[in-house]
């Protein structure tokens, strides 16, 4: 059912109030504070209406009431205004982002740390997928003589490593000469394509020589491989979390620590979500342990094509007007960055 | 040693002609020829290496590995050389592994263009077989 143009005003109201204040709403304050043009009777009426189709509900400890998650929701869909972000904060975002360019996970972590700075929230960033990835470069250093470093590099400046111990001593040229192998093999392939190969067999049938050394080094390789594609997540300003209201509980605090400290289950979360600036309001998230919640993310590309995420997790009273806009300004900000180093690179 | 791949070396390309056993075995002296053989996995020699000698695969496989990781199975018959020596030595164009049991002939680079003082008659259709062969 629609609802009224009063109905909308009066929720608004109070969706806008107890953002701010985090106090229960009631029919006096909403008449004192704003000029609606009717009496505290008529908007107490209209409160009640608005508890009976699930907007509002009415805690046992106050007069007041507070919203829904139906409430949110209309209110981040239809009644949100934009929130403009002051010339000074843009400058600064602008500014440190790309003063820290010099590689991705290092960019992305400063934009996490940026936005909890700005949101008073708790904030994360997870780093692209890397399915699509491709090989650049394969290395293996010695280390002593039976000891080496496997290094895979990606096209996009990923480095993954291992330390691998070998049975038997190789020397220096034929690790050389692996590495150069193994590079001449899969370079330009997706880490994702090369996981299904069997890097072994095309040893055993075409190279006898470095057969051996493939077989000792290939578990590692593959693991340092997967490695390369795992989703790196960074969460920030977890402890803003204490001075929110929401949170004076030390039960509650506790369930949302442990929350985001389950940082497998989180990431595959955001991994899972849909690209976009998205917001999921409380009861909203499938998760069980996310239903007192909200979580706000929008994702950022790299050269335009991979796709990583940033966001804020925090109460579902939230102040959502500001936060969108900050998250868009940021991921912007980040898409941009990384479109300009692409395009240097490619001069 | 050599005298057991004889047969061998006188099927090859590169020996065309030279049919007697006597002037292939002479290739010892007039060409420093040897034959030499790897175990599994050994190096013969590596990129950028000065090479004195100039060897062909008589049994078994070499890997050749060029310098951008690409590698090349060299069977029986095949030349470890990319052109035709000439002057005292060449510098290796790629690194070679025994790829299974090898056995390789190999001569001395110096000696394919010189006349040898021997003098010997099948000296002058090896270098005209090798040049046919890497025109």
């Amino acid at each position: 059912m629609e609802l009224s143009e009063r109905k909308l005003q009066i929720l608004h109201a109070v969706v806008a109030d107890f953002i701010y204040s985090a106090e229960p709403v009631g029919s006096r304050t909403l008449s004192r504070k704003y000029d609606m043009g009717i009496s505290p009777a008529t908007i107490r009426n209209e409160m009640s209406d608005l508890e009976d189709m699930g907007y509002l509900s009415h805690p046992h400890t106050s007069a007041g009431r507070i919203p829904s998650d139906k409430a949110y929701r209309l209110y981040v869909d239809q009644l949100m205004k934009d929130y403009e972000i002051p010339d000074t904060e843009k400058t600064i975002i602008a500014e440190k982002l790309t003063q820290n360019v010099r590689e991705l996970e290092r960019t992305v972590r400063y934009a996490a740390t940026l936005l909890s700075e700005i949101t008073n929230l708790a904030s994360f960033a997870i780093t692209p997928s890397r399915t699509e990835n491709t090989l650049k470069y394969v290395n293996l250093l010695p280390v002593d003589e039976r000891t080496v470093v496997l290094m895979i590099i990606g096209e996009d400046g990923k480095v993954s490593n291992a330390n691998i111990r070998l049975e038997h001593e190789y020397a220096a040229e034929n690790l050389e000469l692996m590495s150069r192998v193994l590079t001449h093999n899969f370079k330009g392939k997706t880490i994702n394509n090369i996981l299904t190969l069997d890097i072994v067999k095309a040893f055993e049938s075409d190279m006898f020589a470095l057969h051996d050394f493939a077989q000792r080094i290939a578990p590692d390789f593959l693991d340092t491989l997967e490695r390369m594609m795992t989703v790196d997540l960074y969460m920030e300003g977890l402890t803003n979390i204490f001075s929110i209201p929401e949170y004076n509980d030390i039960d509650k605090a506790r369930c949302f620590i442990e929350m985001v400290q389950k940082r497998q289950q989180f990431t595959e979360v955001l991994v899972n979500r849909e690209n976009g600036l998205i917001i999921t309001i409380g009861s909203e998230n499938a998760e069980d342990y996310m239903k007192d919640c909200s979580l706000v993310t929008a994702d950022y590309r790299i050269d335009g094509r991979l796709v990583g995420k940033i966001g804020v997790i925090g109460p579902t009273r939230m102040k959502y007007g500001e936060v969108t806009s900050v998250l868009k300004y940021m991921s912007d900000n980040i898409s941009r960055t990384f479109q300009l180093k692409g395009e240097k690179k490619d001069e | 040693m050599m005298e057991q791949y004889l047969e061998l070396i006188k099927a090859h390309p590169a020996f065309e002609g030279i049919t007697q056993d006597e002037d292939i075995l002479w290739l010892r002296k007039c060409m420093e020829a040897r034959v030499e053989t790897f175990q599994r996995g050994a190096t013969v020699f590596r990129e950028g290496d000065e090479r004195l000698f100039a060897s062909i695969v008589l049994q078994g496989n070499a890997l050749a590995v060029s310098a951008d990781g690409h590698a090349e199975k060299i069977g029986a018959g095949g030349y470890l050389f990319r052109e035709m020596p000439s002057g005292q030595s060449f510098y290796a164009p790629f690194t070679v592994l025994a790829d299974t049991e090898l056995t390789v002939f190999s001569m001395r680079v110096l000696r394919l263009y010189k006349l040898c003082s021997f003098r010997c008659v099948f000296h002058a259709r090896l270098l005209e077989n090798l040049h046919n062969y890497f025109k």
